[in-house]
């Protein structure tokens, strides 16, 4: 934690406030617009309630002189002097015009697990300091800091002559869980006069903060299984014209002269031409199960929802950065969709969409007989692509996630499943009997079951482990898309 | 079950509180103690402190030293109440009935004592506002002790320039005339009551 002291310059209300240049803290771009000093009115006068310090110092002196008077002591009127003085000093001295706390980040844009500095802003208008300023704010699950929901006391000098000093304290944690956050209003008390008077809350405005997921690392080498153009970076099952050799075969009618393979030629006294596979680009689906959540049991808790969302961002960037074309697909949650896209932007539309994610059925989005429906397709209004390899992250927590999972693969799609269940999940027994273990074994059995019989469709499951996850998959899948051709 | 629970759950709450107590919070509630045990200290004839109430009404120095230490410590426990008000009346009735009895000490002491017990007692009363405006989880950011005890310096400053005068004077010239003290009272009773208007004039009681 450090703080910050500096001038500010008094505008006029109306007039067009400019960045501070001599605030040490100017705010970011993220945080709520800024509020200049201003000059200030009626309304921003301080309103001061008296605490029992000033009845006690009230009460001491009237008592202290009045026994001086009736017992004729001079030294219980000297004891009275500092009552006296320091009252009335304390008095005259506060402050009032009333104090603004602001919240502002330079960095509101922030990954898991990044420090995120949040600067706590008090500016004083008036020419007297503040002694002590109390600020409190609630504990917030996403932001862990040391202090925690500890209250700050500040104290706040007095402006000078046309300035406004702005006293800033940085409150320095890291961002614990990825999603749209807002750090809650900071509610501040104000005590001057040496304790005799207390001022009113003052509140802030809350800051909205963005952490976007970290992203696993993850590097899938193999080809796509189907292409959807004639242009991109993947080689193709198919020969054509590319930079990928495929092998060299005698020249027929229609080849180009231009692969002519003349060193082969001359060896086999015979024309032939090098054959290469054509460059092609694909479209990946990827399909976020989030209809329920499940999570490990404190203190690293790690939900469902929170190895989808990574998974999906590591997944993204990954086939983005080659030029593929990405599009997402909530299923559950608020049944969102985001439209096919490639190139570092999407990516970062991607992830901006992907904070967005929520677990749960909304009553909005269910098709008449579940999300499967009647009409056959898990999705009512979106069209994936036959060709568009479709990679389904799910913790296999519902049955509707399997029939999902079966009926796009028996359309003829290719489809991988990435097991999104942590392995430290456990379910949530408030009263546990010699029972649960043997239920959860019970149960896990019967999904690894589910996951076999979906392999036997023609759906690989894989779990989500980063770098190399899904390699082997993959593989199999352009194998059988070879095949069948 | 549930009692036990309940219990246990209690003494885990309070444990909770205990924890959360800050370093700096504590350190101005120990200032407040501190206070209270020199404002006592300084109250409180010497024969406490020799031995010689030990021998004449079995007062044993060690038990003074429990008796005023555990006194001291209501108003720092609870800053905020009238037990800080209660806590000075006592110090005042006992300067009043120490100094009836057995006189002030003799010379220069007699003033330092009445100085020395005034800034005390105001020094109590303002720290124990400071006290009960800091939450016992506070965290403070460095200066606002600092700050809060330099703005004492104007009261204490006072307190020695008309003072030392006024016992100086005093002793000087022996048994004032009594209408002297009378007039004086009324002129700082007047000025506490124009004090007691201008706070109650802004503000809100």
């Amino acid at each position: 934690m450090t703080t910050q002291g500096g001038p500010a310059r008094l505008t006029r209300p109306g007039t067009q406030p400019g960045r501070e240049p001599e605030s040490p803290n100017p705010p970011g771009p993220g945080s709520q617009p800024g509020r200049e000093p201003e000059i200030p009115s009626a309304a921003d006068n301080a309103e001061w309630i008296a605490t029992p310090a000033l009845t006690r110092a009230i009460a001491m002196t009237l008592l202290l002189l009045v026994l001086a008077v009736v017992l004729g002591r001079a030294d219980l009127a000297v004891v009275a002097v500092p009552f006296v003085v320091g009252t009335a000093f304390a008095l005259h001295t506060r402050p009032q015009r009333r104090y603004r706390v602001e919240l502002a980040t330079r960095q509101p844009y922030r990954v898991e697990h990044d420090e995120l500095p949040i600067d706590l802003m008090i500016d004083n208008p008036d020419g007297h300091a503040y002694d002590m300023i109390v600020v409190r704010r609630a504990e917030t699950e996403w932001f862990a800091d040391s202090d925690r929901d500890r209250p700050l006391a500040v104290s706040v000098p007095g402006a000078e002559a046309g300035t406004a000093p702005r006293t800033t304290v940085a409150l320095h944690g890291t961002t614990r869980r990825w999603g749209r956050h807002t750090f809650p209003p900071v509610v501040a008390m104000a005590w001057t006069a040496d304790g005799l008077l207390r001022g009113r809350e003052v509140r802030s405005e809350p800051l909205a903060v963005k952490v976007f997921p970290r992203t696993d690392a993850f590097e899938a080498d193999d080809a796509m299984p189907k292409a959807a153009g004639l242009v991109g970076v993947h080689r193709s099952r198919r020969p054509g014209d590319g930079g990928e050799l495929a092998g060299i075969r005698r020249f027929t009618p229609g080849d180009r002269l231009r692969r002519i393979d003349w060193r082969a030629s001359l060896r086999a006294r015979e024309l032939h031409v090098a054959q290469t596979l054509s460059d092609r680009d694909a479209e990946l689906v990827i399909v976020l199960d989030v209809l329920h959540d499940a999570a490990t049991r404190p203190p690293d808790v790690t939900t469902v929802t929170d190895i989808t969302v990574r998974a999906a961002a590591g997944i993204v960037e990954h086939y983005t950065s080659r030029g593929d074309r990405v599009r997402l697909l909530e299923y559950g949650g608020r049944n969102r969709a985001l439209r096919a896209g490639t190139s570092r932007r999407h990516h970062l539309v991607a992830l901006e969409w992907l904070l967005g994610v929520e677990a749960g059925e909304g009553p909005y989005h269910l098709i008449p007989g579940g999300l499967t429906g009647s009409t056959g397709w898990p999705f009512r209004r979106h069209v994936i692509p036959t060709a568009a390899l479709l990679i389904v992250l799910t913790p296999f927590l519902d049955r509707r996630s399997v029939a999902m999972l079966a009926q796009l693969a028996r359309s003829g799609r290719s489809v991988v499943a990435v097991d999104t269940l942590p392995e430290a999940a456990r379910p949530a027994t408030l009263r546990p009997s010699p029972w649960s273990d043997v239920a959860f074994r019970l149960w896990r059995l019967e999904r690894q079951n589910t996951i076999a019989q979906l392999l036997e469709h023609g759906v690989p499951t894989v779990r989500w482990a980063g770098a190399g996850s899904l390699d082997q998959v993959l593989r199999d899948i352009s194998r059988i898309a070879a095949a069948t051709g | 079950m549930s009692a036990l629970h309940q219990s246990r759950e209690t003494l885990g709450s309070g444990a909770a509180a205990v924890r959360r107590i800050s370093l700096d919070a504590l350190l101005v509630r120990v200032l407040v103690w501190a206070l209270g045990v020199g404002s006592i200290a300084v109250m409180l004839p010497s024969q406490m402190y020799d031995g010689t109430y030990h021998q004449a009404y079995g007062l044993s120095p060690v038990l003074v030293a429990v008796v005023v230490g555990v006194l001291s410590l209501l108003p720092a426990v609870l800053p905020g109440s009238k037990v800080v008000l209660g806590f000075q009346v006592l110090v005042v009735v006992g300067w009043i009935i120490r100094t009836t009895f057995l006189g002030f000490p003799p010379g220069f002491l007699a003033v330092a004592g009445v100085l020395v017990l005034a800034l005390l007692l105001y020094l109590h009363h303002s720290v124990s506002g400071l006290a009960a405006a800091m939450p016992l989880d506070a965290r403070l950011v460095p200066g606002v002790v600092r700050r809060w005890l330099m703005r004492l310096a104007v009261p204490a400053l006072a307190t020695v320039v008309v003072g030392v005068p006024a016992l100086l004077a005093r002793s000087r010239v022996g048994p004032l005339p009594t209408v002297v003290v009378p007039v004086a009272g009324v002129v700082l009773a007047l000025v506490t009551a124009a004090l007691l208007v201008y706070a109650a004039r802004t503000v809100r009681r």
